[in-house]
């Protein structure tokens, strides 16, 4: 590839247009731009890497301000810059325009063929497939320290790996393994939400744990039927032998209900004396005064007076009435007289009647009137509640009498064990009940088990309908990982082999043009090592160039380079930015032996005093062309430099100025 | 029982087949027509679709 020319207008520097033609001739292909420090040389080579990438050298100034200042004070407010080239027999035009407004830029191509030009489409991608920018950022050589390669060799690792891998064409690989390792990535997220491993283990646990309480369930189950059983064989086993019993004494049942009934009709009797009592206690507490009263005034009343009642009760009277007493044996209460309380009474006649009696006497006379009202009512009443009471005790005795015969009997059976056997049958008969009752529970709780078990194996099963997916999953990252190693293998395999080349391309050159025995070793990493042969300024340096050249005649011999998962290399024009800066004398010598075969086509930008006739001289063949970067500094005139400036073998006036601002003319050395 | 492994060493590897190395130029090429493509787009969908196909191949051989 050859640049024919350059067009630029208002770029930077160079106010208006300026029109630059390259020597392509295949003897005389070095184009050299003197130009003084701060001159535009770089703004000058950054033209040609904007044009064709969009992109500017690291180290220039400014890097927002394209448009030319000048152009821009009349108002023009883009730039643009134009490059003719031709390409394997095709002859191409490429510009490229920016606007300041909007800070974009349009890029255009055009194919050209006899001198006609024909716009093409996708123009960006054309240039980035010839000319990948990764590999061409390589033919851009910055002799300060500053061009591409150099940062690689000024890392702590001082490695040119990653040069050599672009040389190669290692980027859509590399692209394409990312692509892969993403894939990879989705496809284990994916199965990563599955979570299989730990969510299956989680369930089969819990199975476990089910598994176990089912089974320890059924156990108690188990265990409460066969208690349950052994129960109801006993309540059965009993019952025979009271089967026995009965076939042995034919009553025994009727004896035993029979006593139970007399049991509770006893109880009953029992039950229906006290209430009948506490009637007759209350009968006797209403009319008690007035059966007494009555009694007493039948007999007494003739005898009594309001003046004799105060003294003693007649005598007659009074013995009387505790004979009666004394006879009945019960006092009108119905309570009982005993032998103690009969010789009270029996003291108590023919004595003085109490005050309380005489008292009492009083009121039953007071209240004489109201007892004869109820005398004919009262004695029925207590007299019918005398006989009730005294019906129930007889029958009470009667139950009791029949009771004790039964009791004769009962304690035979019971000599035998019957009622213990009839407890025994009760008894079991309650366990049965509640047993049962315990067992309904338990299995109910096994029902409950069973179906959380038959819930966790459902979803187990359902898990397991994941796995094949799972399964392919892996078989996706298994194929993605298998075509990543074989493409690392690939790469790795080109990494080794290239290697071999780069080491004994440097080494060749150095023992061709380098005297002092230098030599260069580089690792499997692409660590560069220099011999300490060397001596001088510019040691660094001139290595740095030695490896880029290298690096360039790598990949113009790779350019058309057809393979499978490498892209092809590229060729471009070795453009250098003074490349002698730092270099001391003897190697500026060495320089140009070096540079001259290594492209087809040299770009070179220099200031007057680092390429001197005497290196000139060497290079004095191959130079077709040959420009003056003139700059202009506009303002007040001062004075004229003491020394012109000398470019091509000619003189050139320089004028000092109070400057406010610098523009830059281009002028063709004949 | 063939292992995993085994059985993709079969399918993918055997030198007829050559099935990675395919797919690897497959998608080489795709990554290619993208990278210089003005219109980029993601290259996952060919990465998938390129796995997906030898993973039918694979199947196809284990039914065998």
């Amino acid at each position: 590839m050859k640049i024919t020319r350059l067009k630029m207008i208002n770029w930077r520097r160079y106010y208006g247009e300026h029109d630059i033609k390259f020597a392509v001739d295949k003897k005389r292909n070095i184009t050299i731009f003197y130009g003084e420090n701060n001159g535009a040389k770089t703004s000058l080579m950054c033209a040609i890497k904007w044009t064709f990438f969009g992109t500017l050298t690291s180290d220039l100034s400014n890097p927002k301000n394209l448009v030319n200042d000048d152009a821009q004070k009349e108002n023009i407010n883009k730039c643009s810059s134009t490059i003719f080239f031709s390409h394997e027999s095709n002859d191409y035009k490429i510009t490229r325009t920016y606007y300041q407004e909007t800070k974009k830029n349009e890029f255009l191509l055009w194919r050209v063929i006899d001198g006609l030009e024909t716009s093409e489409q996708n123009g960006d991608s054309f240039i980035r497939n010839i000319f990948p920018k990764e590999i061409c950022e390589y033919f851009f050589f910055q002799g300060e320290g500053k061009s591409h390669l150099q940062k690689h060799l000024t890392n702590k690792n001082n490695s040119i790996k990653k040069p050599v891998q672009d040389i190669l064409g290692f980027q859509i690989a590399e692209k394409l393994r990312a692509s892969l390792k993403r894939y990879i990535s989705d496809i284990e997220k994916e199965n990563d939400g599955y979570n299989l491993t730990d969510k299956k283990q989680k369930l089969i646990d819990k199975i476990k744990i089910i598994t176990d309480a089912l089974e320890d369930q059924r156990k108690k189950v188990k265990d409460k039927e066969a208690y349950l059983e052994t129960i109801k064989k006993k309540k059965i086993d009993t019952e025979k032998k009271l089967d026995k019993i009965e076939d042995d004494f034919p009553d025994c049942k009727d004896i035993v209900t029979k006593i139970k009934i007399f049991k509770d009709d006893i109880e009953g009797k029992k039950k229906s004396i006290e209430l009948a009592k506490n009637d007759a206690y209350h009968v006797i507490y209403k009319y008690g005064w007035v059966i007494f009263s009555q009694e007493f005034l039948g007999k007494t009343y003739d005898h009594i007076d309001d003046q004799i009642i105060k003294g003693e009760l007649p005598g007659d009277h009074n013995v009387n009435f505790l004979n009666n007493l004394i006879d009945a044996g019960i006092c009108i209460c119905d309570r009982k007289i005993n032998s103690e309380q009969a010789d009270i009474l029996e003291k108590k006649k023919a004595t003085t009647i109490t005050q309380v009696v005489q008292l009492a006497v009083q009121d039953i006379v007071a209240k004489r009137g109201l007892i004869k009202s109820k005398s004919s009512e009262a004695p029925k009443k207590v007299k019918d509640v005398q006989s009730k009471l005294h019906k129930l005790r007889e029958e009470l005795v009667i139950l009791k009498d029949n009771y004790d015969v039964l009791k004769l009997d009962n304690e035979e059976l019971q000599n035998i064990g019957y009622s213990d056997l009839l407890k025994v049958v009760e008894n079991t008969e309650e366990e049965i009940q509640k047993e049962g009752g315990g067992l309904k529970v338990l299995k109910d709780d096994l029902e409950e088990i069973i179906e959380k078990e038959k819930v966790a194996k459902e979803e187990k099963a359902s898990m397991q309908e994941m796995t094949p997916k799972v399964t392919e999953n892996l078989l996706r990252i298994s194929f993605a990982q298998e075509v990543i190693k074989y493409i690392d293998d690939y790469l790795a395999k080109a990494n080794q082999e290239i290697k071999g080349y780069i080491l004994s391309e440097i080494n060749s050159y150095l023992s061709k043009y380098d005297k002092s025995n230098n030599s260069v070793e580089i690792s499997d990493e692409y660590t560069v090592a220099f011999s300490e042969g060397g001596s001088g300024s510019g040691h660094s340096s001139i290595y740095a160039l030695l490896i880029t050249c290298v690096m360039i005649s790598l990949s113009i011999k790779r350019k058309d380079v057809k393979d499978p998962i490498l892209r092809s290399s590229a060729e471009f024009p070795f453009l250098l930015d003074s490349p002698f800066g730092e270099l001391d004398e003897g190697k500026r010598r060495q320089l140009p032996q070096l540079l001259q075969p290594v492209a087809e086509q040299l770009i070179i930008f220099v200031s007057s005093t680092q390429l001197t006739e005497m290196e000139k001289e060497l290079l004095k063949e191959h130079i077709g062309k040959q420009y003056l970067l003139q700059m202009h500094e506009i303002g007040d005139k001062t004075e004229l430099f003491e020394t012109p400036l000398k470019a091509g073998g000619k003189s050139f006036d320089r004028t000092l100025y109070n400057q406010v601002r610098k523009t830059t003319e281009i002028i063709l050395i004949d | 029982m063939e292992t995993m492994e085994a059985q993709l060493k079969k399918v993918w590897f055997e030198p007829e087949r050559k099935s990675v190395e395919k797919a690897t130029t497959e998608l080489i090429s795709a990554q290619k027509d993208n990278y210089f493509s003005d219109n980029k787009k993601s290259i996952q969908p060919e990465v998938q679709n390129t796995i997906e196909k030898f993973l039918e191949d694979y199947k196809k051989e284990k039914k065998r």
